[in-house]
């Protein structure tokens, strides 16, 4: 089983996702294929990742097994596709495929609709998903922390003015990030174009044609309002990632129906995660822009409308048994595939796992499993196929960087030396961590390959708890996610190692809405185990850090107190901070010289400051049952828009 | 329940030496359950588990909560007779512990609820009138609560953690006990040794705690190991369900939530503590049985 | 008739009385700003204009007690308030109900047809195969709890047999073979242990009833054994089983929160678990107080059963003990 662990994956951040046939056999074998283009998962609602879109690096390839008429056409189809990039396939078998594929195509041009791969796209059914946790639909969809991402996977209830390949995606400062990949372009969503003069205001043209979901046309104003919204800690939620993304703007304004105007406080470049993060509510559904925000309770006329191809059945909501989107034909995007997409709530990830096994969900909607037997023995189901692919995010062990005694960097520095990186790794996530433990992923310029290693080091870090004054008899307080079986055991390694020391951990199970909240208000105790945000290019967890460094907020607010942040700058024991903070404004605003030099002071006083890091890397593994099909989904998600299903 | 309960327990004796008899009764009676071979089976369950709580941990040196070294989830072998957890903890000691700690906050809680329920009860039944309504319309609050409900409620007000499944699993016992305190006590009451007792001019309490109490024990003797059975498991349902359990610290139900998501991959680790809750819960239920058989004569004679 | 009205007035009101001014301070003891909680406003990001008119509105500025009479009044007006969700209570509420009724109804009957039949044909066939089969399953009910066993049938019937769904609901109402294909499992784990209570109690009853003298005088008169066991027999050892019955109605609404969370059930237990955990206090006063209500009103239609059931009970006894 251990050697899975040594799958040599594809590095490179972002030019080389690869397309992976997600068997036992190819995970062993590692194969990687360049090319195909970096492919995002928009896993929101995943759990893991609090306030942010991880994106996966995805393929997607059914397994090689004989199957019903219909699933072996596509096979061949993907077989052929994989053969093309794949050069290692034995010879009889490529003339094999090659057959099967003239097969396959022959009978899809009988077809009315096939997909790129010769596929007869079917509609109508139902796609049942399955979803971790209710959703809080106070400030929907404003305030879209957590898994409240989860009503819309993809961003096809709500659109946002851009997207990032097929996805909305969120980015906060391109330049920290050179994307080779044509496909990471930002794409129009409802805005058809957009200029700058001077990169500080920006004018976006929205499309003509975009409809909300209750039938009126989707006016600029409506663009403007999403963003005067965002900026009012009453409505998005104080500390949310869209508000503290929202904190650049110095206003919105809607010139005519087509016309935006968006106002920042400072020169930035493309605000990508601005205009692919922020969804596009309905002003007169979804409360005014003082608070409280949309209240379905108290406000009768409160659903969730937006203008994507989903429509969310609010009637349908429960928060005990789930929802579903019905389909909307009538906006700019035209009409879905299925007839219906349903969710289903679970109570953890392991009872997903079993439905998903049992064929009651057809996919898991990208909540990982965190237990590598469940992820081996669904790869190794002819009943299921799965996407997967290097994870960009990682799952973050979170230090509250203003509690005494982790103001202290030694201390944080200390704990971290603690825990068992490679132990955790090997144990809870398997051949679907991608290592790479740095605050820039592989790929990316400011990657340092002799940086990025596990720290554990107990003896080093009692020196360090030590000198940062946590000796013996101190007491440290983590709040665990408990329906994660990675997090208390996590807490519970770390507990055993600092109980050594005669320091004593803490436990302070947390469900997750709660720690949205405690997090949000940056009300927690020491740390977070188990709930950290997918720190890469685009997130917004990144950009609450820039938020941090530039303004002294996002992560900085104790006791619920928002009126009165502590700027970064201003709190005690930073002076190591400062440094780095500085270098983010740098590199946000383009004045830093790209030398490994300089990348390697970067990254060594990230390492300093240690504020958030990787523990692991989680590879994204979306399974779905096999009659689910995706017609080539390029480098993007599979969308519940293009997704068709196998009528049965 | 408690009608059947006859007086042959604990016969009312003036004279001699009382401070023993209740104890030497209560010899005679374990003799008499051991005979019945339901009871031995039970009592000698009992016993290894007892040995299995409480005496094991001072053999094993092995610290429960310390993760192991060597691979998750292993299965059972000679250094690891229970198997290992998902931190290589080895489950022997963890469900030794586990079981020790079961027993003391659960007896604990029992005991606690036990004893404040027996007290209202006498209380309640020896007064009478106001008192009786009052303290019983109280029982009647707790007893209205589902017992799971009451212990979800009092976990919230009062957070997670063993302590507050105790005193949870406490209030769940008073209301039972109260009842069979206080009904017995109202049978008892009207005997003929009472008015005796008065007539000799003996205290109210002494008649109570002397003469009456003894004879309402025979029904709690019965009651109790389901009181304990109902209490066990309500314990670990609420650890399961992930309340109540302070990490790393083992309970029984800790453990199975723990093995829960490994349950098809390693089931030694949820088994473990499955196959000593059902040792633990099947030996109370045949000692309640044969006590049920003891204290009720028809049925003894037709054994 | 007096003796329901009586029950009703020394017991029943009181008690709910007192149960609900229980649920609330206990909601109220827990710290923490309940404006905030309410709208689900962590960071105290409320403009302060709009936080005191919430407050006014949730009635917060008001004296503890009257807080009290004015949330009492609204439950009884059927406005339970609203879930952090978004969402009124009530509509969770109204979820809920039907979900939990079908549960407990199918474990219900599971639990007392099964645990009925093999408790009489264990007694008769003492010592046969009936009665193996009914120690066992006891011994596997009672040694196991609720929520392992469902974890088992879990695995072996829906992974591995592939006999019915893992999860969901689907309304008795539109499906019903689908609705009971998705109730049996749940139904199973939560009515087995019933069953288990009632075939041990039966059985025990059936015996010591056929070991009475007016048996062996029927039995003498000729009687056929199945004869005496329908005529005479089982008709006396039920009404003790009955009791029995009712503690395990109780033992049911008990269990089904632990069932419902292993089985994915949107029944009152899940949401009630969800409640406490992403701390919903609204909805875990709601719940209890629900349950509360149901809990008391089964346990006193088990008792007027009872009384119906047996004329020995004098309403004084029963209204003592």
């Amino acid at each position: 089983m251990r050697e899975r662990n040594r799958i040599i994956v594809e590095r490179n951040y972002w030019s080389r996702m690869k397309r992976q046939r997600l068997s036992r056999r190819n995970l062993l074998r590692a194969s990687a294929r360049a090319g195909v283009g970096a492919a995002g998962l928009a896993l929101v609602g995943c759990g893991d990742d609090d306030d942010d879109q991880p994106a996966i690096a995805q393929a997607q390839q059914q397994q090689a097994q004989q199957q019903q008429q219909a699933m072996q056409q596509e096979q061949q189809a993907e077989q052929q596709a994989v053969q093309q990039e794949q050069q290692e396939q034995p010879a009889q078998q490529a003339e094999q495929q090659q057959q099967q594929q003239q097969a396959a195509v022959a009978q899809a041009q009988q077809s009315d609709r096939t997909d790129s791969q010769g596929n007869v796209i079917q509609t109508g059914g139902v796609f049942k998903r399955a979803a971790a946790s209710q959703l809080t639909l106070i400030r929907f969809p404003w305030n879209s922390a957590g898994n409240n991402g989860t009503i819309d996977p993809t961003g096809y209830m709500y659109n946002c003015l851009t997207q990032y390949g097929g996805v909305q995606l969120t980015e906060t400062a391109n330049r920290f990030w050179e994307y080779s990949n044509p496909d990471w372009e930002i794409k129009p969503d409802v805005a058809a174009s957009w200029e700058t003069p001077d990169n500080q205001t920006w004018v976006f043209n929205i499309k003509p044609n975009v409809v909300f979901h209750d039938g009126r046309a989707f006016v600029a104003a409506d663009a403007a309002h999403s963003y005067e919204a965002i900026r009012d800690p009453g409505v998005s939620g104080g500390g949310s990632p869209a508000h503290n993304l929202g904190k650049v703007i110095a206003g919105a304004e809607a010139i005519d129906d087509v016309t935006m105007r968006l106002d920042l406080a400072e020169p930035r470049g493309f605000t990508g995660a601005l205009t692919a993060y922020v969804r596009m509510g309905h002003p007169e559904t979804t409360g005014s822009t003082t608070a409280p925000a949309l209240d379905v309770a108290r406000n009768e006329e409160a659903v969730l409308i937006g203008t994507g191809p989903w429509r969310f059945d609010t009637d349908s909501y429960d928060p005990n048994t789930g929802w579903r989107l019905a389909p909307f034909s009538e906006g700019h995007m035209g009409a879905p595939n299925m007839d219906e997409i349903t969710y289903t709530i679970f109570s953890d990830a392991d009872a997903i796992g079993i439905a998903l096994e049992a064929g009651d969900i057809d996919s898991h909607n990208g909540i990982p499993f965190n237990n590598p037997e469940t992820i081996d023995r669904l790869t190794a189901s002819d009943e299921h196929w799965g996407w997967a692919g290097t994870s960009l995010g990682g799952q973050i062990f979170r230090f509250a960087i203003d509690v005494e005694p982790t103001t202290d960097p030694r201390a944080r520095h200390g704990v971290w030396r603690m825990v068992d990186q490679e132990r955790v790794v090997r144990d809870y996530f398997g051949p679907y961590d991608d290592a790479g433990r740095l605050f820039f992923q592989r790929g990316s310029q400011g990657y340092l390959e002799d940086l990025d290693r596990p720290n554990y080091d107990p003896a080093e870090g009692a020196k360090l708890l030590d000198a940062a004054g946590v000796g013996a008899g101190s007491v440290l307080t983590a709040s665990t996610l408990p329906i994660r079986p990675y997090a208390p055991a996590l807490a519970q390694l770390l507990q055993a190692e600092l109980s050594t020391l005669d320091i004593e951990l803490e436990l302070e199970p947390t469900e997750y809405n709660v720690m949205i909240e405690k997090q949000q208000a940056g009300d927690f105790g020491n740390f977070l185990i188990g709930f950290g945000n997918w720190i890469r290019p685009e997130s917004a967890a990144l950009a609450m850090v820039m938020q941090d460094a530039l303004h002294g907020e996002g992560n900085a607010k104790r006791g619920g107190d928002a009126s009165n942040p502590i700027p970064v700058r201003e709190r005690p024991y930073m002076d190591n901070y400062f440094d780095w903070l500085d270098m983010i404004v740098d590199v946000q605003t383009g004045n830093h010289e790209d030398s490994e030099a300089y990348w390697r002071s970067f990254n060594e006083k990230f390492h300093e400051v240690m504020f958030a890091q990787a523990i692991a890397r989680q590879r994204g593994a979306e399974f779905y049952t096999n009659r689910v099909h995706v017609p080539d989904p390029g480098p993007t998600t599979p969308n519940p828009q293009t997704i068709w299903l196998e009528q049965t | 329940m408690s009608g059947q309960v006859t007086t042959q327990f604990a016969t009312a004796r003036f004279g001699g030496d009382e401070r023993f008899y209740v104890l030497r009764n209560a010899w005679r009676e374990f003799r008499a359950v051991i005979r019945d071979p339901r009871g031995a089976l039970a009592v000698s369950v009992l016993s290894i588990l007892l040995f299995f709580a409480f005496i094991l941990p001072l053999l094993d040196p092995t610290d429960p909560n310390r993760p192991g070294s060597g691979p998750k989830n292993a299965s059972i072998s000679w250094e690891a007779p229970m198997g290992t957890d998902h931190i290589s903890r080895d489950l022997l000691a963890r469900n030794s512990i586990g079981l020790g700690r079961t027993i003391k906050h659960g007896f604990a809680a029992v005991l606690v609820g036990w004893l404040v329920g027996i007290s209202i009860g006498y209380i309640a039944g020896w007064r009478g009138g106001r008192t009786d309504t009052l303290l019983m319309r109280g029982v009647d609050v707790l007893l209205a609560f589902p017992g799971i409900v009451f212990a979800i409620l009092l976990i919230t007000i009062m957070g997670s953690g063993i302590f507050s499944v105790a005193v949870a699993i406490a209030f769940f016992n008073i209301p039972g006990s109260a009842r069979l305190a206080r009904a017995g006590v109202l049978r008892e009451r009207e005997r003929d040794y009472v008015l005796a007792g008065r007539c000799l001019g003996l205290s109210g309490r002494r008649i109570l705690f002397r003469h009456v109490a003894p004879n309402t024990f025979g029904a709690f003797t019965v009651q109790v190991p389901l009181a304990i059975v109902a209490s066990v498991l309500i314990m670990a349902a609420l650890n399961f369900l992930g309340l109540g359990a302070e990490l790393p610290a083992p309970t029984l139900g800790a453990i199975m939530q723990e093995g829960r998501p490994y349950m098809r991959d390693a089931p030694h680790f949820v088994l473990g503590p499955v196959l000593i809750l059902a040792l633990m819960l099947t030996a109370l239920n045949f000692l309640s049985d044969v006590l049920t058989e003891r204290l009720d004569p028809v049925r003894r004679r037709r054994v | 008739m007096t003796y329901v009205l009586r029950r009703l007035v020394t017991q029943l009101i009181p008690v709910l009385f007192l149960a609900s001014i229980l649920i609330f301070a206990s909601v109220r003891l827990i710290p923490g700003d309940p404006v905030a909680g309410a709208i689900g406003d962590a960071m105290g990001n409320t403009d302060p204009e709009v936080y005191q008119k919430l407050k006014e509105e949730l009635g917060l500025n008001k004296p503890m007690y009257e807080q009290y009479w004015i949330w009492l009044g609204r439950i009884f007006s059927g406005d339970f308030g609203q879930s952090l969700t978004g969402l009124p209570v009530t509509k969770i509420l109204w979820n809920a109900i039907p979900a939990s009724v079908e549960l407990a109804g199918l474990a219900i009957i599971i639990g007392f047809t099964l645990g009925l039949t093999m408790g009489v044909l264990a007694a008769v066939n003492r010592g046969g195969f009936f009665d193996w089969f009914a120690a066992l399953w006891t011994g596997w009910n009672i040694g196991v709890p609720s929520f392992v066993a469902g974890l088992v049938y879990l695995i072996v019937f829906s992974v591995w047999l592939d006999l019915t769904p893992v999860s969901g609901r689907v309304p008795l109402t539109e499906d019903p073979l689908e609705a009971l294909k998705h109730l049996a499992l749940p139904a199973l784990a939560l009515g087995g242990i019933v069953a288990a209570n009632i075939s041990r109690f039966t059985r025990q009853s059936l015996l010591d009833t056929l070991s009475e003298d007016y048996i062996r005088t029927a039995r003498s008169k000729g009687l056929s054994n199945g004869a005496v066991i329908v005529r005479h027999a089982l008709r006396p050892s039920l009404i003790p089983v009955v009791t029995i019955m009712g503690l395990e109605l109780a033992s049911i609404l008990s269990g089904t929160l632990v069932i419902e969370t292993v089985f994915t059930w949107p029944g009152l237990g899940r949401a009630l678990i969800n409640a406490v955990n992403n701390r919903d206090y609204t909805v875990i006063q709601a719940t209890t107080i629900l349950l509360v209500f149901v809990f008391v009103v089964v346990n006193l239609i088990v008792d007027l059963v009872y009384v119906g059931l047996d004329p020995r009970i004098r309403i004084g006894q029963s209204a003592e003990s």
